[in-house]
């Protein structure tokens, strides 16, 4: 039995010895292998993190909310910012910065924010729990992970975004959908709250609710200031003549320029889709 | 001091030496020194006897030079010289207590190089668990060994408590062992238990939570020991403090000190009990007597446990690179409950009792009660026989509070008696809010683009993996308890490497009779269920 167990012993070492000396040759490709997946999903946590709490300023794909905030999808923008406004150190230390302690007044007068609504407000709060915001540090990086992962899509990669969804005739369910998403996408819900829209939630300008009925009471109001004669009509103006006719009790804050940002057919789009609500 | 005088004599004495060398017996001289040597490192064997005991010899001397170990080295002085043979038949003991122990001494070496990268703050402590995987060689390794050792040990001193209740060695005169076993049982769970904060993740957070929140039921003093454990009505920085120094400093002595207590008991009073059928048993004489013959430690135990040393070392080594992975979710977060809570799988048990009634009389008396009864079991069963066919009614109530166990155990699981809506759940199945789930493991590359509707979806010709998790998602929509259900994926590229993914499940409101709601337009008002998630091309998902 002894001589069993030792033989037996002595052998089990040497592979358990070998075992170890194969994970030790690997470790540091295991290593870097590891740290990539940890970034990856801490850019996979930023993103979240960022569609939650700062999409109503700039956009849900960072595009940038005109009037709110300014893009912040490309690397090389945001590089170029860093070097622009004089910071000292790198994009990580800068993006971490910002958006730990909000910004107190804007850098560029067409970015009002938060103070597009209450000009008492930052244009953006601070995000750092320690600065009274609901974000940890870690989250912080994890979101200025994701902002710095803003590439430049190759033309492969377009391509093949752009190869849209097997469609049949647009029925009304499509329409009402597709404005929907313009009124994410152009930044409409960055201000106004609209409940068949989720994500729309913002509270710059009026709620939208019920836009249809509401229209045509605005125009007959004798305080009405505008040239619209229908509710569509009045819709439309209020896009892209938004200092026609300012709604009583809030501020000329709609950007002025969406007669620009939208093209013919999604202003219609949303034109019609605003009159059903 | 070295004189003038001794410089000056230096050459002559040089030669004198050598000259004594030289017409020494040159074999000899470096036997005896070897031996001197040996004999010092092995605390008395010389060459020839340690040649002796790996060959299995006899011992080459009188007095057997083998006992005198136990007297000059003090490792050896806490074993016996000898046991008697049939108390250390495998089927006797399984060897569960000394695994219980050799499983403490890996978690205090593994625990201690872990401590070095490790700092119990809210900030550090997360951070320092993903620069130990990733920054640190052998540092998974470490962790994964710690983990599957803590784990081990729970089962290992549950399954040795377990064999010393039904071979009836608790019975006279080792009550006192077993009250002291009793203890070390709750060492080690309030050991497994205490570690299971520091990596700070949000299951750890959680699970700790739930833990200490029992504690709150406690009566009359609950809110002051829950504030004594959590340092906070909340875990945090104080909470995760005190646990770690229970975790690193006060439960460790306390289990070295009870271990002794317990081992001395054991080895050095009593004596491991003889099995039941050669203490009282039908037996053939010649065969009792060769039963309770002398084994002597050295070298017959000593290899055994040696070997059996190497042997759990390496077979958890393979584990830990192979199978076994240390769990890590995301870091804690106070403001974000994830939907399947779960105490580690040692605890279910209790959480399977609190979902059975008042969480005072379910999660601490009757706890307590339990623990009482077990320390008392030597005091109460007053059955002289160790036999298993003389004891039926210990042996069926040992059977009994297994299988209860489990049972309970079963029902501290979040598949029994908690209620999910539909549409989370299904969502949550395929995606889970921590972990990996069927979804991410299909990895980036087969995660495709595009928007997927159960309404219209068709499974293709040859479907790939995606298809076929989407016909699954589909089917499990359709017959989910929801009135004109829909779900819908639509998935785009936010960045060249990241995928978002939106989940959608809506459905159509009903009131409580069944009635469909309408809005002023008549239209029925939908409801629904929406997770918006990303997915990278680096995560590896698919390589977990
Ligand atoms: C209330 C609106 C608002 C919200 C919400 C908001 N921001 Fe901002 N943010 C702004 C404005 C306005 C600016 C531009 C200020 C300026 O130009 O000086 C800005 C600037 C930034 C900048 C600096 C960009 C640059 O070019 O200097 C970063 C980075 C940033 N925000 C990140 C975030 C992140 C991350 C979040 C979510 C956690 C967020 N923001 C939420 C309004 C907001
Ligand atoms: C920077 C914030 C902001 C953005 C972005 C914005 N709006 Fe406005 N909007 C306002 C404010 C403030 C008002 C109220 C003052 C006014 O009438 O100009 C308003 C008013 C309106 C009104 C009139 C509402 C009423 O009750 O009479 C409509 C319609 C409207 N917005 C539609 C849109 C649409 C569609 C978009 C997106 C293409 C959009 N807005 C984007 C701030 C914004
Ligand atoms: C950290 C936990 C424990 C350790 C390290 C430990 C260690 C040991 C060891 C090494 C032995 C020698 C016999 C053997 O290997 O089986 C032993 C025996 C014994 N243990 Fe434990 N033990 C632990 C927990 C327990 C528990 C939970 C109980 C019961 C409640 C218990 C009760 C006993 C008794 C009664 C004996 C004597 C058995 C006999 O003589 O056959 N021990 N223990």
């Amino acid at each position: 039995m002894i001589r069993l167990q030792l033989a037996l012993g002595i052998i089990i070492t040497i592979v358990g010895l070998l075992i170890v000396a194969w994970v030790g040759v690997n470790e540091d490709a295991n290593l870097a292998q590891r740290d990539r997946e940890i970034l990856a999903r801490r850019i996979e946590r930023g993103a979240e993190l960022f569609e939650r709490n700062c999409y109503t300023c700039h956009g849900i794909n960072a595009q940038g909310v005109p009037g709110l905030g300014p893009a912040l999808n490309s690397r090389e923008m945001l590089e170029e910012r860093v070097k622009e406004v004089g910071w000292p150190g790198s994009l990580h230390s800068y993006l971490v910065r910002t958006i730990s302690g909000g910004r107190l007044v804007s850098t560029r007068p067409e970015y009002q924010g938060a103070k597009a609504s209450d000009p008492n407000a930052m244009v953006m709060p601070p995000w750092l729990e320690d600065y009274g915001g609901p974000l940890r540090p870690a989250d912080i990086e994890d979101i200025a992970y994701f902002l710095e992962n803003f590439e430049e899509f190759p033309p492969e990669l377009l391509e093949q975004m752009a190869t849209p969804t097997p469609a049949g005739p647009p029925g009304e369910e499509d329409v009402a959908a597709r404005a929907s998403a313009l009124f994410i996408e152009k930044g409409c819900g960055g201000c106004h709250t609209l409940s068949s829209v989720p994500g729309a939630t913002g509270a710059v300008g009026p709620a939208l609710d019920g836009l249809g009925q509401r229209a045509a009471e605005r125009i007959a109001d004798a305080a009405y200031t505008g040239q619209a004669t229908t509710a569509e009509e009045y819709i439309r103006e209020s896009i892209l003549d938004p200092s026609a006719f300012v709604v009583p009790d809030y501020p000329d804050a709609m950007p002025k320029n969406f007669g620009d940002l939208l093209s013919e057919e999604e202003l219609d789009i949303l034109v019609q889709f605003l009159l059903q609500q | 001091m070295l004189g003038l005088q001794d410089l000056r004599n230096l050459p002559r004495d040089f030669e004198r030496k050598v000259r004594e060398i030289l017409n020494q017996d040159l074999e000899e001289v470096v036997r005896d020194r070897l031996d001197e040597r040996v004999r010092t490192i092995t605390a008395g064997l010389d060459l020839e006897e340690l040649r002796a005991v790996f060959r299995g010899d006899p011992p080459t001397e009188k007095p057997n030079p083998r006992w005198k170990v136990h007297t000059t080295s003090f490792l050896f002085h806490i074993r016996p010289r000898y046991y008697q043979r049939a108390s250390t038949w495998f089927t006797h003991t399984f060897r569960l207590g000394w695994l219980s122990t050799y499983l403490f001494f890996i978690e205090l070496v593994t625990g201690i190089i872990l401590m070095i990268y490790y700092a119990p703050t809210p900030n550090t402590a997360y951070r320092d668990m993903l620069n130990i995987l990733t920054n640190v060689r052998f540092g998974l390794l470490m962790r994964d060994l710690h983990r599957l050792g803590a784990e081990l040990m729970v089962i290992a001193v549950f399954l040795h408590m377990l064999r010393v209740y039904f071979t009836g060695s608790y019975k006279k005169p080792r009550e006192f062992t077993w009250l002291t076993g009793v203890i070390l049982l709750g060492i080690t769970l309030f050991l497994s238990f205490s570690g299971y904060l520091l990596p700070w993740d949000q299951l750890a957070y959680w699970a700790v939570t739930i833990g200490t929140s029992m504690a709150d039921k406690t009566p009359l003093i609950g809110r002051e020991v829950n504030l004594l454990l959590r340092g906070a009505p909340d875990i945090g920085a104080g909470g995760l403090l005190r646990f770690y120094l229970l975790h690193v400093l006060f439960l460790p002595l306390l289990a070295i000190l009870f271990i002794s207590v317990h081992y001395y008991k054991v080895s050095r009073e009593h004596g491991i009990s003889l099995p039941a059928v050669v203490e009282e048993g039908e037996m053939d004489e010649d065969r009792r007597r060769w039963a309770k013959e002398r084994i002597d430690f050295i070298p017959d135990l000593l290899t055994h446990e040696i070997f059996l040393s190497v042997l759990v070392l390496v077979a958890m080594v393979v584990a830990v690179i192979f199978w076994f992975d240390a769990p890590l979710e995301s870091q804690a977060n106070p403001q974000i409950t994830p939907l399947d809570t779960k105490a580690p799988w040692y605890f279910l048990w209790l959480q399977g009792m609190l979902k059975l009634g008042d969480p005072t009389w379910m999660g601490v008396i009757l706890p307590g009660l339990i623990v009482l009864l077990l320390a008392a079991i030597p005091y109460m069963d007053n059955n002289p026989s160790r036999l298993a066919k003389n004891r039926p009614i210990a042996v069926s109530m040992g059977v009994l509070g297994v299988i209860v166990l489990i049972i309970l155990s079963y029902m501290g699981t979040p598949k029994w008696g908690i209620e999910t809506p539909p549409a989370v759940r299904i969502i949550q199945d395929i995606v889970p809010q921590e972990g990996v789930g069927p979804f991410r493991k299909l990895g980036y590359e087969r995660i495709k683009l595009g928007t997927f509707d159960t309404d219209t979806f068709v499974l293709p010709e040859n479907p790939d993996e995606f298809d076929v998790l989407f016909a699954e998602f589909q089917k499990r929509v359709k017959n989910a308890p929801l009135a004109s259900p829909r779900g819908v994926w639509e998935i785009d590229l936010l960045q060249p490497n990241l995928k978002r993914v939106k989940m959608e499940i809506s459905w159509t409101k009903v009131d409580e009779e069944g009635n469909i709601l309408k809005d002023e337009k008549g239209q029925p008002v939908r409801d629904q269920y929406e997770k918006v998630f990303f997915i990278h091309e680096d995560s590896g998902y698919e390589r977990e």
